[in-house]
């Protein structure tokens, strides 16, 4: 059914401001993205639970914080053996727990971000497919670059719809809960000694953005079918690990120090995130033997080859992407 | 000044010939771009819109090189062909959203997309999933995205494509009107009538390159090499055909129905002349002289060699 208009009623009243030279045109992309992909049920649900996953955090720094108290008592025997199930620590002797705050807390985090980051793989995968693919299916990139909106401006959008997502699951709710333990632990020292923390989950948390961001959208440049692309998101995601769990069985542990200790985007990821808190540091400067926090820390691999095989890929996906938007919204597209 | 001007402009895709070395000037008002699939319709509308590089030469809008400069974006409004939408967004925020990548803000961007809406006669509709839009309502909601931004030209790729033919007239006051309002519009399709209802002014392109541009039948009136043909409708044609066919200036008769006379001429003016004469002469009762062959769709063929 259509609706009837008459020409009277047809006044353009032409536009007498100044428009905005494109300024802001990836936060419309942005806003837009996020409203889009919020609107599914499931990345709802997915973004909801990821935040959850830090109520856990909140409940062993709280233990972590009462075992501050309590040490000495009887009361700290269940909670010595809380600490070691959970972080894997074993800190059972120790009178002044305050004094491993610092790699007690770092060690939680860096557990945490293990968990949210399989997390992430599913809400990526949800999240992230379609920001590109769907506009290939639609040919909806002449319209986007009819409008005073660069390749950059359209990928830097793009990019930041995964950012918020994984923001939302991993940075935001981590930093929350280093504030509630810092309330709980109580006292502006606390603050402090943990501000350097937040600093390294910002970093640790951007690190994922920027990885796991441009590998999304590098996938979903290269097709328009949005399926595809989540198949092959998980698939670069889980068979790194595979292939990683197989070489570590087989090789001995100098051999996967190195180059081929990198071959897992989650494991590099986690071992920057290690390398970057400084855990293997604090706990090696401890008083407390090797074995009672090997544990926690993480496979030994020169950060180095991690960080290279993860800037490889993101310069890779980089590429991919302005190559692939360029070609569509100035060659493709049109023919 | 011209709106758009094409300077010994060219566009390959590889060894495939988009645009063939074209030198124009596309006037005020509406312009109707013709041709067939892959004639090179396409491949204009995208170099006017900055989104291809001119291969050779140079193509300026407003005066303005338009390849890498998103600035001059702001003056023009592009309708494309297809549906370029994200169907669970409802038309409002569709609007809405391109409103903002043209560069309007808050309450001026919400403002111009209800503006847009309102003209296209889609606020009705404006809240709902695009999902559940007909093809003549996404017709519409992608003609409100293109007003949005309240642009001098408008370029629209196919835009009557799917609209009944009330929402094809009504669109096509809509255009009329924005013209008297000082818009510009360069408009493409495949349906000949449509631009023929629209503009008398068009731009014939086959195989990359303009075969005629101008006023409808000033167009037709260049076609010397091919007679015109006028159309008589007339009581007793075979007896006005034989005495036409004593004529020089006739160079072909054919009685096409019992009713119907059809006159080939290269000098239409002068028969035109002598028909009253010879009707009164002869004491016949005539319904209808008209032009057989000015009608866009038979330039059309003639230009595009579809005809035999």
């Amino acid at each position: 059914m259509t609706t009837a208009v008459t020409s009277r009623s047809h006044r353009y009243d032409r536009w007498s401001g100044e428009l905005n030279k494109g300024r802001w045109t990836w936060l419309a992309i942005v806003v837009t993205g996020i409203r889009l992909a919020l609107k599914g049920q499931v990345t709802r649900v997915l973004v909801m639970t990821g935040g959850l996953v830090v109520l856990g955090s909140c409940i062993v720094l709280y233990i972590v914080s009462l075992l501050e108290v309590v040490v000495g008592t009887n009361q700290a025997r269940g909670l010595y053996e809380f600490v070691q199930v959970f972080l894997r620590v074993d800190i059972s002797g120790v009178a002044q727990i305050e004094q491993f705050r610092e790699p007690l807390w770092r060690s939680m985090f860096l557990l945490t971000i293990k968990i949210q980051m399989l997390w992430l793989l599913l809400v990526v995968a949800r999240v992230g497919p379609g920001l590109i693919a769907r506009d290939l299916r639609s040919r909806a990139l002449p319209i986007y670059f009819a409008k005073p909106v660069t390749p950059l401006t359209y990928l830097t959008g793009k990019w930041l719809v995964v950012a918020s997502f994984i923001a939302m699951v991993m940075l935001v709710p981590n930093l929350l809960t280093l504030t509630i333990g810092s309330m709980i632990t109580g006292g502006l020292h606390t603050w402090g000694q943990t501000l350097s923390l937040a600093l390294e989950l910002i970093l640790s948390g951007a690190m994922v953005c920027v990885v796991g961001g441009t590998i999304i959208l590098a996938l979903s440049s290269l097709t328009s079918d949005h399926r595809y692309v989540a198949v092959a998101w998980v698939a670069v995601c889980v068979l790194t690990m595979i292939a990683q769990g197989i070489i570590n069985e087989n090789l001995p542990a100098k051999a996967t120090s190195g180059w081929l200790g990198c071959i897992s985007l989650r494991d590099n990821m986690v071992i920057l995130t290690e390398w970057l808190f400084g855990i293997r540091e604090a706990w090696g400067a401890s008083s407390l033997p090797t074995e009672a926090f090997s544990s926690v820390l993480v496979r030994p691999v020169r950060p180095i080859c991690a960080a290279t095989v993860l800037g490889a890929w993101t310069v890779a996906a980089i590429l991919v992407c302005f190559w692939r938007v360029i070609r569509f919204s100035r060659f493709a597209a049109n023919l | 000044m011209a709106v758009i001007e094409l300077d010994n402009l060219s566009k390959w895709y590889g060894e495939v010939i988009g645009l063939n070395n074209v030198t124009s000037a596309i006037d005020r008002g509406i312009t109707g771009l013709l041709g067939a699939n892959g004639a090179g319709k396409s491949t204009l509308m995208s170099l006017a819109m900055g989104q291809l590089r001119p291969s050779k030469g140079s193509i300026r809008v407003f005066g303005q090189r338009v390849w890498d400069k998103p600035g001059v974006l702001s003056q023009i409004g592009y309708c494309p062909e297809g549906d370029p939408f994200w169907s669970n967004l409802t038309g409002y925020r569709f609007v809405l959203f391109l409103a903002k990548t043209s560069g309007l803000r808050g309450s001026a961007a919400v403002k111009a997309a209800r503006h847009a809406i309102e003209l296209t006669g889609m606020t009705e509709h404006a809240g709902r999933a695009i999902r559940g839009y007909s093809k003549g309502m996404r017709q519409r909601i992608k003609i409100a995205q293109t007003l949005v931004h309240r642009p001098k030209l408008l370029i629209l790729d196919e835009p009557f494509t799917g609209t009944d033919p009330v929402a094809r007239h009504e669109l096509g006051n809509l255009f009329h009107e924005l013209v008297k309002q000082g818009v510009d519009i360069l408009i493409s399709s495949h349906v000949l009538h449509e631009v023929e209802a629209l503009t008398k002014q068009i731009l014939l392109i086959d195989h990359g390159r303009i075969v005629a541009q101008g006023d409808l039948q000033a167009v037709r009136r260049t076609m010397r090499d091919r007679p015109h043909a006028i159309r008589v409708r007339v009581d007793q044609p075979r007896r006005l055909a034989a005495d036409l066919a004593t004529l020089d200036i006739v160079a072909g008769l054919r009685v096409s129905s019992p009713d119907t006379l059809t006159i080939e001429t290269p000098w239409p003016e002068r028969v035109y002349d002598l028909l009253p004469n010879l009707i009164l002469d002869r004491k016949l009762s005539v319904r209808e002289i008209a032009a057989a062959d000015e009608s866009l769709e038979a330039i059309f063929d003639y230009l595009t060699q579809r005809e035999g």
